[in-house]
This record gives C-alpha cells, sequence and structure tokens, in this order.
C-alpha cells in the first residue's frame, strides 16, 4: 500500500505575461523555478527574484533548461501587462504567471503558499511565503529554496539538480 | 546495593556523586508507566478521562505521549547506558497511540464546531485520517514521540514504509476499510507543509483553532529528523514560527499566551492563565529558551499557594488577578483558595513540568502538596496519584487530580532534570555515544538504578534491584564490548575477566564478538561494573 505523502505542486491554469493561457505541461522538458509574489511586494519580491536572477546567470548555458516563473498572489493589480512591465527590465528570464482569484488560490494551494492580503486600502500589502520550488522536467517537486540561500548556493544547488537528472535520463 | 558500595570501588576514576541514580519514586513512577503500556489492547484502565470524545486534556493521546516524553528523559538522563531498560515500553506507548481508540475522535472532530469556528452554518464532511490535515494535537506528539524514540535509540523503524499506518475498519461497517499510511518522515512533511501554508503560524488543532502550545511538539519532532537526516528543518521552522508570531502577536496583555488562534476570525482567544503558560514553557523552552526564561516568571507570578509544612498548589484563574493585585500593592498575598472552582484539569501537572524543566525548585512543594494531598499510590511496584474529581477536601486543600497528572506528569517531574527537554534538543547523542558499551537487551524482574558509561575510565556502571523484593535472575547483553582485556566487579569484588576466570559462581560471562552476555542471580540491590583496561 503505497504511503500517503505531502504532495507538493500539481496543475494549474494561468495566464502568462503574453496572454496567452498556460499550464504545467507548457512547460514539459524543462525544470521550472517556481516562486510566488506580488509586484507591489517591497522586501521579500525583489529579493528573492534578484538572487533567483544572479543564480541563474551564474549557471551560464545551463540556465536554459530552466524556465522561472513568478506567479502573483495579487491578481486584482497583477495583470499580464503589470507582471510584463514589473519583469521586463528586472528580471527578463521570468515569466509572470496570473489568473482569476480561483485560479490563484488553486495554484497557491497545490505548492501549499500562504498569502493573504493584510488590509484592506489601496496600497494593501500580501504576505507571502518566500520559497522557490523547483520542478523537474517532468513536472514533479524536487526541492524548494528559502529566501536565506545564496545565490552562490542557489546557483550550486541547481547545477547538482540538473546533472543528476542527466544522469538518471 | 547501597551508595557505600558503590563508592567502595565502581572503577578508577569514577565519582559516585555524578554517576545518576534514579530513587525510589523515580523508579515507581516508570514502573507505573510501563503498568500502563503493558495493560492489554483496549484496556485503559486508569487512564479514562472526563470526556467520553477523546477531546479534552487527558485524552488518551496526551497521556501516552507523556508517558513516552518521561521514558525518553528517563533514557537520556538516568539510564543512558541501557536503552534496553526502556525502550520496550516506548514502543509500547507508540503502538498504543496508533490504535482507533485514540485517534478515532478526529472523524467527528473533524467536522468543525461553532465553539471554535462561531461563524460556520454546517458542519463539514468527515474524515478519518487523523495527520492528513489539522489535528496537530494527536500528529504533532505522534511526530515528536517517533522523532524522539529515533534520536534516543538510534533505530529509525517508525521511518520504514508503513510504520505509522491508522486502520480504520469498524467491526460491522461492512463497508471497505480504509488504511492511511504513513511513516515519521511522511508524516513531517504533511505537518511541515501545513506549516508553510499557513504562514508559519502553526498546524490546527481543532478546525480553525491553531493552538500555540500543540505546535510546540512538532518542533521537537522536526529537530529529531534533523539529527536522523543532517537536514536542518528545525532551525527553519523555529525562526519561521517565531516570526510569523512575532508579526501577530503572542502574549495577552496581561503577559500570558494566546491559547489559540481562530484562523477565519483571525482572532486571538483570551489567555488561559497559567495552565497554558505553564504548558507552552515546558517545550518551547528547548527552542526558545531565552525568551520562556524572561516571560515565564512573570506569567507565574501570583499563581501559587504556600500550604503546610513548604507544600504548594496552584490558585485558580479567579483569584489570580487578586493575588497579583496584593504582591503589586506589598501587602500579604495568602489568598485562600477558590472552592467553587471545581475543574480538576492538568494545571497542577503542567505548572509541575514548567518548572522542573526551568529549574525551579518550587516543583518541590508541589510534588509535596501531591503527596500529602493527592492520594499518591503504590501498585505493581508503580507510583501514581489516582484520579480524584473531588477538587477539594474540607480544609480547602486542593485534591482533585486528573489522569494526565496523576499518571504522567508529576512522574516526569520527577525524571526531569533542569533544562532536561532542552538539552534532547540541543546535546543530542552523537554517534559516539551509540558507539560505547551499553546494554542492548535485559530479562529478570528487576529495575535498574544505574546505567552509564564512564568514558575516562572505560566503565559501565549498572546497579541493578529486584522488583518487589523478590529474588530473580539478571540477564542482560552488553553490545560495543571495547576490544581490550575487561573485568567485572560485582558490588566492589572482582568476580571475573577476559584474563581469567571469564566465570565464577556469582556471575557467568560469555563473549560473542563485541558482545558480552552477563548473567547472575540477584537477590538484592547489586552494582556491576564492567570495566576495560
Amino acid at each position: 500500500m503505497p504511503t500517503s505523502q505531502a504532495r507538493v505542486g500539481g496543475h494549474f491554469e494561468l495566464i502568462d505575461h503574453f496572454g496567452e493561457r498556460v499550464t504545467p505541461e507548457c512547460y514539459r522538458g524543462q525544470f521550472m523555478l517556481v516562486f510566488f509574489g506580488f509586484t507591489h511586494c517591497g522586501q521579500i519580491c525583489p529579493a528573492v527574484l534578484s538572487r533567483n536572477s544572479r543564480a541563474l546567470e551564474l549557471l551560464g548555458r545551463d540556465a536554459d533548461e530552466i524556465r522561472p516563473l513568478y506567479v502573483t498572489v495579487d491578481p486584482d493589480r497583477d495583470t499580464p501587462e503589470v507582471l510584463a512591465e514589473y519583469l521586463r527590465d528586472r528580471h527578463p528570464r521570468y515569466t509572470g504567471l496570473t489568473g482569476t482569484a480561483e485560479e490563484i488560490e488553486a495554484a497557491k494551494r497545490a505548492y501549499h503558499v500562504f498569502a493573504r492580503r493584510a488590509d484592506e486600502l489601496d496600497d494593501y500589502t500580501v504576505p507571502h511565503t518566500s520559497f522557490t520550488f523547483l520542478m523537474n522536467p517532468d513536472g514533479d517537486y524536487v526541492t524548494h529554496y528559502t529566501d536565506t540561500v545564496t545565490a552562490e548556493e542557489l546557483a550550486a544547488a541547481l547545477a547538482g539538480e540538473i546533472a543528476r537528472h542527466r544522469r538518471n535520463s | 546495593m547501597t551508595s557505600e558500595l558503590v563508592a567502595r570501588d565502581p572503577g578508577p576514576g569514577i565519582d559516585p556523586d555524578q554517576v545518576p541514580a534514579l530513587d525510589d519514586l523515580q523508579i515507581g513512577h516508570l514502573r507505573h508507566i510501563e503498568n500502563l503500556a503493558n495493560q492489554l489492547p483496549g484496556d485503559w484502565s486508569k487512564m479514562g478521562g472526563v470526556d467520553p470524545g477523546q477531546e479534552l486534556f487527558d485524552a488518551y493521546r496526551y497521556q501516552l505521549a507523556y508517558m513516552a516524553y518521561t521514558l525518553g528523559l528517563a533514557q537520556y538522563h538516568w539510564l543512558p547506558a541501557a536503552p534496553s531498560a526502556l525502550k520496550p515500553t516506548f514502543e509500547k506507548t507508540v503502538e498504543k497511540m496508533l490504535r482507533r481508540d485514540v485517534w478515532s475522535y478526529w472523524k467527528e472532530t473533524s467536522r468543525g464546531a461553532r465553539v471554535l469556528d462561531p461563524d460556520i452554518t454546517a458542519l463539514r464532511e468527515p474524515w478519518t485520517d487523523p495527520v492528513v490535515k489539522e489535528n496537530i494535537m494527536y500528529s504533532g506528539h505522534l511526530y515528536m514521540m517517533t522523532g524522539m524514540h529515533a534520536a534516543l535509540f538510534d533505530d529509525d523503524r517508525y521511518d520504514t514504509p508503513g510504520a505509522l499506518t491508522f486502520e480504520w475498519d469498524p467491526v460491522f461497517q461492512g463497508l471497505a476499510p480504509e488504511s492511511h499510511v504513513y511513516q515519521r518522515s511522511t508524516l513531517g512533511e504533511v505537518i511541515y507543509w501545513q506549516m508553510v501554508e499557513n504562514g508559519w503560524l502553526g498546524v490546527a488543532c481543532e478546525p480553525n483553532c491553531i493552538f500555540i502550545v500543540c505546535n510546540q511538539f512538532p518542533m521537537m519532532g522536526f529537530r529529531f529528523e534533523d539529527l536522523r537526516k543532517g537536514t536542518s528543518r528545525a532551525e527553519e521552522a523555529t525562526s519561521a514560527y517565531a516570526a510569523a508570531w512575532e508579526r501577530r502577536g503572542m502574549y495577552a496583555g496581561n503577559g500570558s499566551f494566546h491559547p489559540f488562534l481562530m484562523v477565519k476570525q483571525d482572532q486571538l482567544a483570551p489567555p488561559g492563565g497559567i495552565a497554558g503558560d505553564a504548558w507552552v514553557a515546558s517545550v518551547m523552552n528547548t527552542w526558545n529558551r531565552d525568551v520562556v526564561r524572561e516571560v515565564f516568571p512573570r506569567q507565574l507570578r501570583g499563581t501559587l499557594k504556600t500550604g503546610p509544612d513548604g507544600t504548594l498548589s496552584h490558585y485558580s484563574p479567579s483569584v489570580v488577578p487578586q493575588v497579583r493585585a496584593a504582591l503589586d500593592a506589598g501587602e500579604p498575598a495568602d489568598l485562600p483558595h477558590d472552592t467553587t472552582d471545581l475543574s480538576t484539569d492538568p494545571t497542577f501537572g503542567y505548572i509541575a513540568a514548567a518548572l522542573s524543566e526551568l529549574g525551579d525548585e518550587r516543583v518541590r512543594g508541589l510534588r509535596a502538596h501531591a503527596d500529602r494531598f493527592m492520594n499518591p499510590t503504590w501498585e505493581n511496584g508503580g507510583l501514581y496519584y489516582p484520579r480524584n474529581d473531588r477538587a477539594w477536601d474540607g480544609e480547602g486543600n486542593r485534591t482533585g487530580v486528573d489522569t494526565m497528572t496523576g499518571n504522567v506528569l508529576l512522574g516526569y517531574s520527577r525524571l526531569n532534570v533542569p533544562d532536561g527537554l532542552w538539552a534532547l534538543y540541543n546535546r543530542p547523542w552523537t554517534a559516539e555515544h551509540f558507539a560505547e558499551p551499553r546494554v542492548v537487551s535485559q530479562e529478570g524482574a528487576f529495575d535498574l538504578r544505574r546505567a552509564y558509561y564512564h568514558r575516562d575510565s572505560r566503565t559501565l556502571l549498572l546497579t541493578a534491584r529486584p522488583r518487589d523484593g523478590k529474588p530473580t535472575d539478571l540477564s542482560l547483553t552488553v553490545a560495543n564490548a571495547l576490544p581490550r582485556p575487561w573485568t567485572l566487579s560485582v558490588d566492589g569484588i572482582a568476580v571475573a575477566g577476559s584474563d581469567g576466570p571469564e566465570h565464577s559462581s556469582a556471575v557467568r560471562v560469555v563473549a560473542d564478538g563485541d558482545t558480552l552476555h552477563l548473567s547472575t542471580a540477584l537477590d538484592s540491590e547489586t552494582t556491576l561494573a564492567l570495566r576495560w583496561s
């Protein structure tokens, strides 16, 4: 009898920052590096996105095997256009994903992501989980990285996962 | 054997005063736990609580968990060289923890409750799996128990597939039985991801209610898991948890912990007083000692009443504000108990547990009160304080005893040492300990008072005493025997050695690789000192 497991990740249906409907199947064959956040975030998102972008730089050509995804937890404000504008100059490797409130909820649930709007004012914040998830080219969860991991450590870890995958495939 | 005999010659370089030895009361508590753990499956004699639904703080799961923790403290602090003494009983507690009588309450509790979620208009569909979601009041303990077992006994049996399986198969239901299959690490994963998705405030106990205390136990579980896997999840979890509660606010205006957060309402429950404070402090001290040492003395202030001959008991919550006001005013603060308070919850035991962990000598006053007013009872070699629903005697002394306090928590406080649980968390045994000589199996009706390997003098010191004063045969298997000549002394007199003779009229020793089998007749307390040159 199979052992019960905590499943991380899974199916989602969202819209990328080009306005296209996407599911995890769209990224099959590449690792997905998934981070949830929101463009009005003042601290965690800029720090983690910068760290992740720097790690991908450090990976060199291996970075081509990784599709970094930035999933908003603030779909009311983060439209595809807003995400595109936000990522274009800052983190051009990233693809931004948004959707309806229900679609975002489903994605958050799949990844066990916490995010809760902190107040009802216009300039609200959305405290959220700061993990970066690594999914393998088959879409399965590999591991996650906390925000305390450095770019260098992350690059080394990603290189290790890519090498392991190559050995096993 | 007497202490003079130990002093005679336990082995060169050993200071007998530094060798831990269980006293009669401690042995009595351990024996009571063993008696309870060995009751036939489904026999919960002496463990029955007030609530028929296993929903209150004296439920079987709490008693079983604290039985295991008490055994763990005894193993680490008192009998470190004899896993044989306590491991079988520890495993019985886990076995019982997996019984449906212990966790089946969840099928009803999972539906929710308006008291804890006042906005609901209908109950949820129930489910049987007791650990997949919420119910940290069960899963957190099971995780800590199985992790502690691994950390103390260097044994990952609960992390093998199916080791933690919950079988739901009511006899007459006639539908497909359900099996919920876990092992220690997958249980930990389920808990971890719930903590993540709850923003690190913790996992709910009853639906919608994240109790602070119940989320302390899985932190210990994470730590023990880290020790086995080389991970650092406890550090991540405790720091994220502390940060989350720093933002949310863990303390009420009076300095007490809020008992729980109602998630949907984002509302904290009003403070529950010293019961919750003491319970939290006794466990949170493991990973958050500086904070606990700062806040708990304030939480404890004005909660204890001095009785005759230095005995101590706790005031009811209705009296504490008056006592504190008197203390603030510099007035006499010896107020009478509120004998209209008829509750008999484990507050007394929680305070004893906390004081023992924090090294507060007032724990002796509490135990003195228990020994005077709470009917200490010896049965089958075991010591306990029987449940008593009569909260007060005619003179206004607190006499009520719940099963948590009487079966386990007072014993826990006697087996604990200052920072005792903290030590398990922060100074865990390493491979070096597990490579040292130790007793891995034993046969015979005896109790071990000492089981200690003295590294400097390479001496394994064991003090055994027949149970109930009846002579018995003692048989011990010592693993990790050193590849050196050895000498065995009995009560200070050398009786055997590897250079011969290996046997004597008093004791038989059989060497088998790095294992030594010792056997002897035991008619009184005896100390064996096995020393390698």
